[in-house]
């Protein structure tokens, strides 16, 4: 690699190398009886070049002929896009802990032993079908460029999901856990889980009506998609974004904050660095209902003249960096769940969405099934809904909160609270 | 290669093993706003190897040839695993050794154009679409994607197919004050180039789409008789039915399974739908699945009633049914699952204007936007769509999402058109991405459907 980055150099005016090499593995039940047990090795590099104020991308699996990858890049940026800005050197970042030696002791015979005691808690006191996994992996990567630039991290992830199943169907509900090692599933809320299951036994279609509704963490993406698509820089700077010339601007309700802190390792995307070398940092997008900043990446920054927030992230090897939200949370409010939901005359919990990547994305409108949730009359959960569709505008609803949850719940790259929204438009009988 | 593989896979000692090693070439150009995003070439490989053992059966992927012995080791040893702790040990249905070779079958061959040519016909339709009225932006992208796919397994089964798709799409945006709205755009398939030249009147419709779709009325929500057009029935069938077709998710979903019988009545008298993967010069096409199982034409429901459905080898031996080769996988980073190949609602007699006139009032709907499956239940998205009255197509309306549930939206098909459109878009997301999932249909008349929206 180094040998890769130093011919480039030689070659180009600014070079980049990106690599990772991962092994992941997976155990798997299906109706409380073992299922899959599956690994993965993969590995892979990327070349980025800028040539002629011109951008280039190149990549592989195996690093088999490091001349050839170089000319491909060199392809790529001679028809590729115009750019202006430099590679950072970036040095000292804090340490960032994201790997346990534990995990190498995870073995498959005991996730096993595990699974079947947690597929026996829960069938003890339900009836329907239950799915658990557990995945677990290793992964490492770096970067390195032309201008100095040397880094690399390695992390370790664990993770548990267990779904139950409402009989007769196949929506249910989940629980997600993840960890640096072998971590259990929080039995505390895997009970409040049991417990929302056993009340939901009955179907109601609800009234097509405006009513309150609450969305669990498990469900506020439908919103927060719609507000990251148009807080993307390529949105802002190609001026489509609805949120264009609103920073400073409240948005949505003063009830509202949402913070990003790369430095939070409770969450799996913990990073000093983003991958194209930047210097991650804290800050909020939404303080107290007011859009605050948005993420970028070094090339759309420098179009819109601002300085890089660390969010260049790279989904593979295959893509260029592109801004992207990570390890972001909402604040917590006053109420607890169960208080939130004794609040509601006639309503509705969401606990999971379909179709929240359908429709008009970027204007923030949206109109998502309800795969499962639960009707609540009088304070009290009556039954799990059916044939039930929510719709609305983000901003609108988020304008529209109520009560937001006293608990953070870690959902990997982000840390959630359930939020209750008022006068949300429900499609039912 | 397949003598590489038979050299890596020689000490396997498995009741059945298969092992796959892919070329994936992409060549991809993107733009955003008249702006090149990123374009270029660049080629991927890796192996899937699989294992049966004692009733035991384990995936292991790779991507560094000197990483064999170690995924076989691990293969093996996840295999056993599964064998000692499992009360349902794997079996694999029989399926007859193939010897082949299988070339795409090209009009014109995208690996002989240029990527300057390339990078000037997505210039062309962008420059096009970013020049008419109320356009704020055109996010146009093109892609080529060669898989050249190398297959051997225990039963001397020895394949190499290889798989071209191409597709040029954008995301046209339209823009009045705040307000903006987007349509999408997508020309492509399996057979050549020639599916993204001369397509300017189509892409200039689009636009034109988008931006009346800014004087559009937001839907109310309630429930309505409606028509869809063949793009948004294929995404119909697709995701109310095709995906409970798949005989893995049948299997992980028992309680579906049981009313999922064959011989079921599930749905109107004239409803027929079908999976051919095997019609030529559509998206879906190929020959050889990723069990190297040769593809057939599957009648998933005749007059209502289910009569067949997708199957890998292992389902097919669980469910006592005959394989049918849709065991797919994304690259070689996957190891296949069951996937549609080319699901359709066979035409029915009816003229367009016959539906209309049956319906007399409802909604006509258009071009589909993302669906999603949880469960028997479902959502699709429609691009735009509009009010009929008396039988006439009226104002235009936006923001349209369907929801629908398995056991009881296939009952509401009340009449078929006798047109017949298959997409050209694909990218199905059932944990991988099939760019090649292909679907289609006539016009469709349907009775009751809930939409969301004020």
């Amino acid at each position: 690699m180094e040998k890769l980055l130093k011919i480039a150099a030689e070659a180009v005016d600014q070079a980049e190398v990106f690599y990772f090499d991962d092994t992941s593995d997976t155990v798997s039940f299906n109706d409380a009886k073992l299922d899959k047990a599956n690994t993965s090795m993969s590995a892979g590099l990327a070349l980025r070049v800028i040539k002629n104020g011109k951008m280039g991308l190149a990549h592989t699996r195996n690093l088999l002929d490091p001349k050839a990858l170089l000319k491909q890049a060199i392809q790529s940026a001679e028809n590729g896009t115009e750019v202006n800005f430099r590679l950072p050197l970036t040095k000292d970042v804090p340490e960032v802990t994201m790997y346990d030696a534990e995990i190498e002791k995870v073995n498959k015979n005991d996730l096993i032993a595990e699974g079947r005691r947690i597929i026996d808690y829960i069938s003890a006191k339900t009836d329907g079908q239950i799915d658990l996994g557990f995945d677990y992996s290793i992964a490492h990567s770096g970067i390195m460029n032309s201008a100095g630039t040397s880094l690399s991290a390695k992390s370790s992830e664990f993770s548990i999901f267990a779904m139950m199943i409402f009989p007769g169907t196949g929506s249910g509900l989940f629980k997600f856990n993840l960890g640096k090692k072998f971590t259990q599933i929080d039995r505390a809320e895997l009970d409040n889980l049991i417990e929302l299951y056993i009340l939901s036994k009955q179907q109601v279609v609800p009234d097509t009506a405006k009513m309150p509704v609450i969305l669990a963490p498990t469900a506020l993406h439908a919103l927060l998609s719609r507000f990251f698509t148009a807080a993307s820089p390529i949105n802002m700077h190609n001026k489509v974004s609805p949120l264009c010339g609103r920073l400073g601007e409240q948005i949505v309700s003063d009830k509202f904050s949402l913070w990003q802190d790369p430095f939070d390792t409770e969450m799996i995307s913990a990073t000093s660095f983003d991958s194209e070398g930047t210097p991650t940092k804290k800050f909020a997008y939404i303080d107290k209902g007011i859009f605050t900043a948005f993420p970028t990446d070094l090339n759309y920054a420098e179009k819109l003249g601002i300085a890089p927030t660390g969010n260049g992230f790279r989904g593979s090897v295959e893509a260029l960096p592109a801004a992207q939200a990570f390890n972001y949370s909402i604040n917590a409010g006053s109420k607890s769940l169960k208080e939130m939901i004794s609040g509601i005359e006639k309503g509705i919990l969401a606990h999971s969405l379909m179709g929240a990547h359908s429709g008009n994305v970027l204007n923030g409108d949206y109109s998502v099934g309800v795969a499962t949730g639960f009707y609540i009359e009088n304070g009290v959960i009556k039954g799990r809904v059916k044939d039930c569709m929510i719709s609305g505008n983000a901003y609108d609803t988020l304008s529209h909160i109520v009560d937001i949850e006293n608990k953070l719940h870690n959902m990997g790259s982000s840390k959630l609270p359930s939020i209750m929204f008022d006068g949300v438009s429900v499609a039912g009988k | 290669m397949i003598e590489t593989l038979k050299r890596l896979s020689n000490k396997i000692d498995a009741d059945y093993f298969d092992i796959r090693y892919e070329t994936k070439q992409v060549e991809r150009v993107v733009m955003n706003k008249n702006e090149i995003r990123s374009c270029g070439s660049n080629t991927g490989d890796g192996f899937v190897l699989r294992v049966l053992k004692n009733g035991g059966f384990a995936t292991v992927t790779f991507t560094k040839p000197e990483q064999a012995e170690l995924a076989i080791k691990r293969a093996m040893e996840n295999a056993a695993v599964l064998a000692a702790n499992s009360d349902s040990p794997r079996k694999i249905s029989p399926a007859p050794k193939v010897i082949a070779t299988v070339k795409a079958r090209l009009i014109e061959d995208p690996r002989q154009i240029s990527l300057p040519e390339k990078v000037s016909l997505v210039k062309h339709y962008s420059n096009l679409l970013i020049n008419q009225p109320q356009i704020a932006n055109a996010d146009v992208y093109y892609y080529d994607v060669f898989r050249n796919k190398f297959f051997y397994n225990s039963e001397g089964s020895e394949i190499n197919e290889e798989l071209v798709t191409l597709k040029l799409g954008a995301g046209v945006i339209s823009q009045d004050g705040a307000l903006t709205q987007t349509v999408r755009l997508a020309f492509g398939g399996s057979n050549g180039y020639q599916k993204v030249r001369n397509r300017e009147a189509e892409a200039l419709e689009i636009a034109k789409i988008a931006a009346d779709l800014l004087k559009a009325e937001p839907i109310e929500a309630g429930t309505y008789n409606m028509i869809l057009n063949p793009g948004i029935a294929g995404v119909f069938t697709h995701e109310a039915f095709g995906h409970f077709s798949e005989a893995d998710i049948v299997r992980d979903l028992p309680a579906i399974g049981e009313k999922m019988q064959l011989g079921a009545k599930m749905g109107s008298d004239i409803l027929n739908i079908i999976d051919d993967a095997t019609m030529a010069d559509q998206l879906g096409y190929y020959k050889y699945d990723d069990e190297g199982v040769a593809v057939r034409r599957v009648n998933l429901m005749t007059n209502g009633v289910l009569t067949g459905r997708l199957h890998d080898r292992f389902t097919a031996a669980e469910m006592n049914e005959p394989i049918s080769g849709h065991a797919i996988a994304e690259d070689f980073k996957y190891g296949p699952i069951v996937r549609m190949g080319n699901i359709f609602i066979q035409p029915g007699t009816h003229s367009f204007e016959e539906l209309l006139a049956a319906m007399e009032d409802g909604l006509y709907i258009c071009e589909a936007m993302g669906g999603q499956t949880s469960g028997e239940n479902f959502t699709f998205g429609a691009n735009y769509g509009y009010v009929v009255k008396g039988g006439k197509i009226k104002g235009m309306i936006r923001d349209i999402n369907i929801l629908g549930n398995l056991y009881k939206t296939l009952s509401s098909v009340k009449m078929i058109g006798n047109d017949f459109v298959l997409d050209e878009s694909g990218g199905c997301g059932k944990g991988q991405t099939n760019i090649r999932s292909c679907l289609g249909g006539p016009h469709v008349y349907f009775k009751d459907l809930t939409v969301g929206g004020r």
